[in-house]
């Protein structure tokens, strides 16, 4: 299984349910917490889940925050993870979808602009029907191939 | 530039008149200082948070004031075509996507109560 990204140019497999208001859908983080989306939360964030609470995360300052504190980016990173539906990342930070792409090896997103700084790291995602395992190939790809 | 202090809260946004949008990360602190604004306009500050919410509710967009930040924009990329020529005073955009009519570009650096917005 890989990630699916799909850009808002090409047509959608027939049925699949867009979350297209990230913040509007996002409610809460259920344990367990996937293993995926805890390092995008450190890469954005850097952040790490409450210990003592789990309705909240420590922030990058060491202060307790609800879940729905986290940047719409960390949001949408879980929604990927968890929903089973294909999440709109229109406002997500170009940091949010880098570490996605890194950390991420399934799960359905949605993107509108192509990221032209994507780290040359290992990462197992599809794009347009191909297969991309390293970083500097889909950054080719995008700068480039498809073109 | 606009400057706010009072009581252990400091918003500093430090830009002459005009557009600028956020660099496009996640997590800078551009949520939060549109936060500290609300609350500012709540202390009668000449400052406005608008989103996405506002814009659904067809709320006018008020760019009269000094420091006007319209959060999450590419929900409603109409709102460009609004933007005035000639600002009256800082107008501040997180989007994330391209776009063609605003050339600068602003960072947050924050902590808890203080924002300072600058040019990057």
């Amino acid at each position: 299984m890989s990630l699916q990204v799909y850009f808002n140019d090409e047509p959608l497999p027939e049925g699949i349910e867009i979350i297209r208001d990230v913040d509007a859908h996002f409610i809460d983080v259920e344990h367990p917490i996937p293993e995926c989306f805890l390092k995008v939360l450190k890469d954005v964030e850097q952040a790490t889940p409450s210990v003592t609470l789990s309705s909240r995360f420590v922030d990058r300052f060491g202060g307790e925050l609800y879940w729905d504190c986290m940047s719409t980016g960390s949001k949408a990173a879980y929604l990927i993870a968890t929903s089973g539906k294909c999440v709109d990342t229109r406002e997500c930070g170009e940091n949010a979808i880098c570490s996605i792409f890194e950390h991420y090896s399934s799960g359905t997103m949605l993107m509108y602009f192509p990221f032209y700084d994507i780290p040359d790291v290992p990462m197992d995602l599809v794009v347009h029907g191909i297969r991309f395992t390293r970083g500097a190939v889909l950054d080719y790809y995008l700068k480039e191939g498809c073109r | 530039m606009y400057v706010f202090e009072r009581g252990g809260l400091s918003v500093r946004v430090e830009l002459d008149r005009g557009a600028y949008v956020f660099y496009p990360d996640s997590a800078t602190g551009k949520t939060y200082l549109g936060k500290l604004l609300e609350k500012l306009c709540r202390l009668d500050e000449p400052v406005r948070n608008y989103t996405y919410t506002s814009w659904c509710d067809k709320v006018p967009v008020p760019f009269d004031k000094a420091v006007l930040l319209l959060d999450k924009v590419d929900m409603y990329p109409e709102v460009l075509d609004l933007l005035p020529d000639r600002p009256a005073g800082i107008i501040l955009l997180d989007m994330k996507g391209p776009q063609k009519c605003v050339r600068h570009v602003a960072n947050v650096e924050y902590s808890t109560g203080k924002v300072r917005v600058f040019e990057w």
